[in-house]
């Protein structure tokens, strides 16, 4: 055959125990094409064999009653001839004077008895109907006899006596018991001239001449033979077998007991009376009670039936045989391979899975080995990749879990990327590894490290991808994996001539939640070199940069803002020790640019009664040409596109991340350099102060975070300016009482109404700095007035 | 390892036989006289008791040995026998007597009776016994065969009183007629002393009786008017299981020889085998049913019995028998 099993290991247990109870595939298939064949074969072959065997045999039945019915007429024409010659006897004019003359035993009854006996001889030897011819008396006494010892025998008691008398009799076969034989005798009354019945003529037939009728036997073959069975079933003709005699053997067959209890005509099927199988015609005949029987041995008679039976037989049997060896090698051709393949199939269950099946066939038996072998093989590939699999995944997981433990305790940015790219390229024999991150202006991914030369040297060369642009930037822009299999197969990848050998790539954004901070690009050297449980493990990784670098992220910014929150004391501690405003304001401007690393930040204070913002100090970069100035800028409250004056409006911070963006914003030629701005109002209680404004060379510079810091620092400053101005008042208010109580001393001193307003006019023009007073007098509301006339002081 | 005690149908079957056993009424027991010892003469009795014809009849059959003292009909008509075997004449004389034995069947339908004589004593017909010494059953001439005997000599014209009769002494094949007693012996029968002599090889010659007028029933099954009138049908069963017996033997005489030996074991199976196939022209005639009885045969008799003196006027045959019990 086609296929056969290779057996391969130690499990080679023999399966069919499992099979026992039920019909195998083989065996239903042999069951099932072999009635398919013999079904319609023995149905044919017994239809027409029957129909063959049934008209053959009615043609033979109707041969035998043929023969019979022919032999019957024979009979019968036999005994009107013996009648007949009986009658013609009695014509005889001298024999019935001689009859006469012995029956009346007349004085010549002697001669008379003499001449009758050479006549009925010479008639016996003529005709040979009769054995005997012989003449009874009226008494029954045989008086003439061609048999001399019958002469003086008394017939008194016999039918053929006095039947005989009465008319033309023929007795039926009877034995005669001293003759020893069956005898049929036909008898006759022997009239005289008057008429008178004076005897009986009788004869005895010659049963040879019966036994010729019955023995020729045309028509009947080999084994066909006629013979007559009297009503005693007693056979009366020879049989074809000598050791059959007659008056010894009784024939009871199915044909001789319907032909003699029914007396009647038919034919059939029986057992003759050797019990041999015949075919049978029997036939009764009244006159002389006795059966005609005409046999054919069934082996002769259906010789042609039988023998077209044989060869339907034989074509029947050639046919099966046939049918049996086509259903062996058709169910062989099937289940054969199939049970190997179940061998094998049990083998790979077994464990053994180098089984192979051969595949020569083209069939669908091949395609089922074929097929077999192929999920073997696969099965085998499967295992050999999967154990490899699960090695590289626990490795992919020592490498995660490794990654993640080593970033956990990193705080540096840096150090994290390139452990980052080594780990993940070692652990995974990656061909390339790099990490990109976002830069500030969310525009470019920044290159932050690579594996290999191919990755310093990309950083060297500060390597940056818009977003958007290749995998790296694809994956940055969509936060989804972008893979590519097949590098060359697809157009919208970059090649990189640093790395010649990359064949497939998957970029990886590292993010968190909708926030993609940057990139973990995998290059592999193979095409398809990276699977889906490749990405798992990258996203697991990627998701781990990304935690880690909140982690960065968050302490650097609460280390800074610590730094700021300290900047923020110290300054406020300075402000606190100058009461000089200006200078305070100036060391304030100094250190908060310097302190927080700015490239600018000035103070503004705000002129109530002009409503107008009056710049009043500036804190440039060190070693600015400006610094220790500030200008005379003024800003109206009002003014709209005013960042400063915007703060100062709403009283709360204003951030500017990218002025270059902002219209309307004025740049300020000593400040080329300012990318983003934060101006804070300076508040205190209700009251605004002025605007605390800070600028950064860099974009983006200022968060929320800072503008508290800054809101905070400007309050502290508010504050200082408050003391400041607090403290110049009450100097003021000191200096003012003192010379109010001068003033009243003075006056107090005149002694003339007069040189006392005069005293006042001019003490108080020159405390007051004017160049005339008019002091004038309303006696009646003088008193009233003093409250006001203070107040237009005081507030002069 | 009978695991069932046997399924259904055989257990319904053994239990209906029981059933029908124990239900059955007992077999009629019937008492049959027979005219002579056991011998092959009776061999349809045999052989219906044997192959158990009677059986089926629901019969059960003693068959009583006869012999030269026995009376069937006293037998019967004393109740002992409810059948006997007796001939066609004892029938007649115990009718006219006035008892009522009636014929229900013959044996040999036809006379075994033989006058025998050796081939080279010249004698082949009644006629040629004139003058002669001839053996007979009884001096006295009155037995049945002796009756049957003068009544041949009578229809062939020879003077019983020319002869000189001599009582036959051995009864065995020929032996007789080869001691000076006599020329020839009367009473014999083609059955019997006829079968001896031919498988003796003895040259003889016999005169049938029927081939001369006489043909009575030398052996008719009988019983009383009164069981046929009160039991016709146990008449009828125990004459159809008989003829049975008796078609039987006549077809198959080698098998049943042997039964005889169930009656009286001293028996030579191989002669009563030549006795039965000498018996099948006699029972079997073939022109009548076993049994079959002729009025001729019963008119010959009476004439003879009448001819004789041994009754005084005719009697009734049709009382004398009846073949309303053969099928």
């Amino acid at each position: 055959m086609t296929i056969n099993a290779i057996p391969g290991g130690a499990n080679n247990k023999p399966a069919h125990n499992k099979r026992t109870g039920t019909l195998s595939l083989r065996n239903r298939l042999l069951i099932t094409f072999l009635l398919l064949a013999a079904l319609p074969v023995l149905l044919t072959g017994i239809i027409s064999g029957l129909i063959n065997a049934q008209g053959l045999r009615n043609a033979s039945l109707a041969q035998l009653t043929s023969v019979a019915q022919l032999k019957a007429s024979e009979i019968d024409s036999w005994v009107s001839t013996l009648q007949t010659n009986l009658d013609l006897v009695l014509q005889g004019r001298d024999l019935s004077e001689n009859m006469s003359a012995v029956l009346k035993k007349t004085a010549d009854a002697e001669t008379a008895r003499t001449s009758l006996r050479n006549r009925f001889n010479s008639v016996n030897k003529t005709t040979g109907y009769f054995e005997e011819l012989f003449i009874l008396d009226r008494e029954g006494v045989v008086v003439v006899s061609t048999n001399t010892s019958q002469e003086g025998k008394i017939y008194s008691t016999q039918a053929i006596f006095h039947e005989g008398l009465k008319g033309s009799y023929l007795t039926p076969p009877a034995y005669d018991i001293s003759l020893s034989k069956y005898s049929i005798v036909f008898s006759q009354p022997i009239q005289s001239i008057s008429g008178e019945v004076i005897g009986v003529l009788a004869g005895r037939a010659n049963l040879a001449v019966l036994d010729q009728i019955m023995l020729v036997r045309a028509g009947l073959g080999e084994t066909g033979e006629t013979y007559l069975v009297g009503a005693n079933y007693a056979l009366l003709s020879q049989s074809r077998f000598e050791n059959f005699k007659i008056g010894e053997t009784y024939i009871r067959t199915n044909g001789t007991r319907n032909s003699i209890e029914t007396q009647s005509t038919g034919a059939d099927l029986y057992n003759d009376y050797r019990n041999v199988p015949v075919l049978g015609s029997y036939l009764w005949i009244p006159e002389l009670r006795i059966a005609l029987i005409a046999e054919q041995d069934q082996s002769e008679a259906l010789q042609s039936s039988n023998r077209a039976f044989g060869i339907t037989l034989g074509l029947m049997v050639l046919t099966l045989i046939i049918a049996a060896f086509v259903a062996f090698l058709v169910t062989g051709s099937i289940t054969t391979p199939i049970s190997q393949l179940v061998t094998i199939a049990e083998n790979v269950t077994s464990g053994n899975l180098e089984s192979v099946a051969y595949v020569e066939r083209k069939d669908e038996i091949g395609v089922l080995a074929t097929a077999f072998n192929t999920m073997t093989s696969r099965l085998r590939e499967l295992i050999g990749s999967l154990e490899q699999r699960v090695a590289d995944r626990t490795r992919a997981l020592a490498t995660s879990s490794e990654v993640s433990r080593r970033l956990s305790t990193i705080l540096d940015q840096k150090e994290l990327v390139n452990e980052v790219v080594n780990q993940v390229k070692n652990a995974f024999g990656y061909y390339h590894t790099q990490i990109y991150f976002i830069d500030e202006s969310n525009e470019n991914l920044i290159m932050a490290g690579g594996t290999g030369e191919a990755g310093e040297m990309m950083l060297a060369q500060f390597h940056k991808v818009a977003k958007g642009r290749g995998l790296v930037g694809r994956a940055a822009e969509s936060n989804q994996v972008v893979l590519v299999s097949n590098t060359s197969q697809n157009p919208e990848w970059l090649p990189n001539k640093l790395l010649p050998d990359t064949r497939s790539e998957v970029a990886i954004p590292i993010s968190v939640g909708n926030e993609v901070m940057g990139v973990l690009d995998v290059q592999q050297n193979i095409i398809d070199g990276l699977q889906q449980e490749d990405i798992d493990s990258l996203q697991s990784i990627a998701n781990q940069i990304a935690v880690a670098l909140q982690n960065i992220k968050s302490t650097k910014a609460v280390a800074k803002r610590a730094v700021e929150l300290q900047t923020v004391a110290r300054i406020s501690t300075v402000a606190a020790t100058i009461s000089d405003v200006q200078k305070m304001l100036e060391s304030v401007v100094h250190l908060t640019q310097r302190g927080f690393g700015l490239y600018h930040a000035h103070v503004f204070l705000y002129d109530e009664n002009k409503d107008q913002l009056e710049i009043t100090a500036c804190g440039y970069k060190e070693g600015d040409e400006h610094e220790g100035t500030h200008g005379t800028t003024i800003i109206p409250l009002v003014q709209e596109q005013s960042l400063v004056a915007r703060a100062a409006r709403t009283r709360q911070a204003v951030i500017i991340n990218n002025v270059r963006n902002e219209s309307g914003w004025l740049p300020n030629p000593l400040l080329p350099d300012t990318a983003s701005e934060l101006a804070v109002p300076l508040i205190v209680g209700n009251q605004l102060l002025g605007v605390l404004d800070v600028q950064s060379d860099r974009l983006n510079a200022f968060s929320d975070e800072d503008a508290d810091v800054q809101t905070t620092l400007a309050s502290q400053i508010a504050v200082s300016i408050q003391n400041a101005r607090a403290l110049f008042q009450t100097q003021r208010q000191a200096e003012r009482e003192t010379a109010v109580n001068l003033i009243t001393q003075k006056i107090q001193n005149t002694t003339s109404i007069e040189a006392a307003l005069q005293m006042a006019a001019r003490e108080l023009g020159h405390a007051m700095g004017m160049k005339s007073t008019l002091i004038t007098l309303e006696s009646e509301t003088l008193s009233e007035n003093q409250t006001e006339l203070k107040n237009k002081m005081r507030g002069g | 390892m009978s695991k069932k005690i046997g399924n259904p149908i055989s257990i319904l079957i053994i239990a209906i036989a029981l059933l029908l056993n124990a239900c059955s009424p007992a077999k009629d027991k019937v008492t049959v006289q027979l005219s002579w010892f056991h011998s092959a003469e009776f061999i349809g009795f045999y052989t219906a008791d044997q192959l158990g014809y009677y059986n089926d009849e629901n019969l059960e059959v003693a068959l009583v040995a006869g012999g030269p003292e026995t009376d069937p009909i006293a037998s019967v008509f004393e109740g002992t026998s409810q059948f006997g075997v007796t001939p066609g004449d004892s029938i007649i004389r115990a009718q006219s007597a006035g008892q009522e034995p009636v014929a229900i069947s013959s044996i040999f339908r036809k006379s075994p009776l033989i006058v025998m004589a050796l081939a080279n004593s010249g004698i082949s017909t009644p006629q040629d016994l004139a003058g002669k010494t001839v053996g007979v059953v009884s001096p006295g001439l009155d037995t049945t065969w002796d009756i049957q005997f003068i009544a041949m000599l009578k229809k062939v014209g020879v003077d019983p009183a020319s002869i000189t009769f001599v009582p036959n002494e051995e009864f065995y094949s020929a032996a007789d007629l080869h001691t000076d007693r006599m020329d020839a012996t009367s009473g014999t029968f083609s059955t019997n002393e006829l079968v001896q002599a031919k498988i003796d090889g003895e040259d003889v010659v016999p005169i049938y009786y029927g081939d001369y007028g006489v043909e009575f029933y030398n052996n008719l099954i009988f019983t009383d008017a009164k069981l046929i009138s009160s039991d016709p049908e146990l008449v009828q069963r125990f004459i159809r299981a008989t003829l049975k017996g008796y078609q039987y033997a006549v077809e198959h005489p080698q098998e049943v020889a042997a039964f005889t030996l169930k009656y009286d074991e001293s028996l030579d199976v191989a002669f009563q085998q030549a006795t039965i196939e000498a018996q099948i022209p006699l029972l079997d005639t073939g022109d009548a049913q076993i049994g079959w009885m002729e009025e001729d045969i019963w008119n010959n008799t009476q004439a003879i019995l009448l001819d004789q003196g041994y009754i005084i006027s005719p009697i009734d045959l049709t009382k004398a028998y009846t073949n309303d019990f053969i099928k």
